[in-house]
């Protein structure tokens, strides 16, 4: 294989977003699942998207730079919560806050731009869908099928929504945590097993999603109402599952569940769109 | 001693006003032109995937020219709105809108300054200027292919045009999506016309 025919190789997106990442995380949740640092598979995945993407330079800082230094600050916080203080209730407050307050940053040079009374209620309804997706994937910390389930659908859903939508780069970013949190939740279904989750994987997931998925409205043509929809997965892979069910038997209603609303968002952005994507 | 006084006071008085007139006299030989929107477009020009050459303009620019012919000064201030990029294509240009390229919600406006006017004999020759495109700001040369100045024969206004080229690598902007299927290297072409104010 020539330098040419392996840069075009590494510039495809199903490269870029699917495989490489894919395999990274499957190689970091395995290969740290005796540290119990299997949580890490995620923001593994991102960067690596990221790398072959857009690069690791923040300069200018823009809304999209914005977001993946966040995620990356997130998944450090994450593992230092882990370690340090992992049922304190003040740490849900914070990661709530975080989201909120993450997404207002990030995406404030657009809003800045908005007459008063759109600026008040976008910002609002932006930071709603933030702190909501981060206090119900928090809560998912201790529960590593329910997690990577929630994990796999809301980022896959905000990553293809984003991508119809017309953000290939948004898009790219979402799929790759989606499909980082599908290797995560590979482990668990080919060991049966479940695998250390914690706030090292639910902290990233949670910023990148409530982040990614406004600014594929405001950045892009996401219709803002696919939000409500993707809002719903982080809470219907919380239905009562019987205790004595394997990983694999929970991991299969569990992603048709939140699959379905991943793909009704998906619908409704290809139909928004016109129906070619 | 105090005529001499008197004397250096009226020599100051002199020497500030005759100044003061040949600096008026300067501003007053350069001419300001604002840019016609309906004949001042940008384009550009981009390899797809080493199958073609794709072409875009904006369809929404302003800005001002200041001339001075006979003194082989100008100065060219042009202000594009990204978000009215067209290449014929709505669904390719809301692409092209987005965070992968212009990003125009975040980055709404690109600017070209001069900074330097090159003539040769009393036409205008090269543009160095900076071209600040997704809040990055870099140094273009344009090089001037076309300019004529006179009275637009519809409405009889004074009326300048020039259009001028340059290149310049998108990636030196940020702008690194589909590197390299989509070309790095971008033509581009600025033709206005301005009408004398």
């Amino acid at each position: 294989m020539d330098t040419l025919s392996t840069a075009t190789w590494i510039s495809h997106p199903a490269i870029q977003s699917g495989l490489a990442p894919f395999i990274t995380a499957l190689i970091v949740a395995e290969s740290l699942r005796r540290l119990r640092l299997s949580g890490l598979a995620v923001i593994a995945g991102f960067c690596m998207t990221v790398w072959l993407v857009a690069g690791f330079d923040f300069e200018p800082l823009s809304s999209t730079k914005k977001i993946i230094l966040a995620g990356l600050v997130a998944a450090i916080a994450g593992l230092l919560a882990d370690l340090v203080a992992s049922r304190a209730r003040i740490v849900r407050y914070l990661v709530v806050a975080s989201c909120g307050g993450v997404t207002l940053w990030a995406l404030w040079p657009v809003l800045r731009q908005k007459e008063m009374q759109d600026l008040l209620t976008t910002s609002a309804s932006m930071m709603v869908y933030a702190m909501w997706t981060g206090w119900c994937t928090d809560r998912l910390a201790d529960t590593p099928i329910r997690a990577g389930v929630a994990g796999t659908a809301l980022a896959a859903g905000t990553g293809l929504s984003a991508l119809l939508g017309a953000s290939a780069l948004l898009g790219q970013m979402g799929l790759s945590v989606g499909v980082a949190c599908s290797a995560y939740l590979l482990v668990q279904f080919l060991g049966n097993r479940a695998l250390p989750c914690g706030r090292t994987f639910t902290f990233p997931l949670s910023l990148l999603c409530s982040t990614i998925a406004p600014a594929a409205v405001l950045l892009a043509r996401l219709p803002w109402y696919c939000l409500p929809i993707l809002a719903l997965i982080p809470v219907v892979v919380c239905i009562p599952l019987p205790r004595h069910w394997s990983v694999r038997q929970q991991i299969l209603p569990l992603i048709g569940l939140a699959g379905s609303c991943a793909a009704f968002s998906v619908y409704i952005v290809w139909r928004e769109m016109g129906g070619t994507g | 001693m105090l005529r001499i006084e008197n004397s250096r006071s009226t020599m100051t008085t002199l020497l500030s006003l005759s100044l003061a007139l040949s600096v008026t006299g300067t501003m007053a030989a350069s001419e300001s032109y604002t840019l016609d929107p309906t004949h001042s477009y940008p384009y550009f020009s981009v390899n797809h995937l080493g199958f073609s050459t794709m072409q875009g303009r904006f369809d929404k620019t302003g800005g001002k020219v200041l001339l001075d012919q006979a003194a082989k000064t100008a100065s060219i201030d042009v202000t594009i709105d990204t978000a009215s990029i067209n290449t014929g294509l709505q669904k390719r240009d809301d692409h092209l809108r987005s965070p992968d390229f212009f990003n125009t919600a975040e980055f709404p406006k690109a600017t070209y300054k001069s900074t330097a006017v090159k003539f040769n004999g009393s036409v205008p020759a090269t543009i160095d200027g900076n071209l600040t495109l997704l809040g990055v700001t870099r140094p273009i040369t344009l090089t001037v292919t076309t300019f004529k100045c006179g009275p637009n024969p519809m409405n009889q206004k004074a009326t300048c045009g020039v259009n001028a080229t340059g290149s310049l690598k998108r990636s030196d902007f940020g702008m690194k999506y589909a590197l390299p299927a989509v070309g790095d290297d971008i033509l581009l072409t600025i033709a206005v016309e301005g009408v004398r104010d």
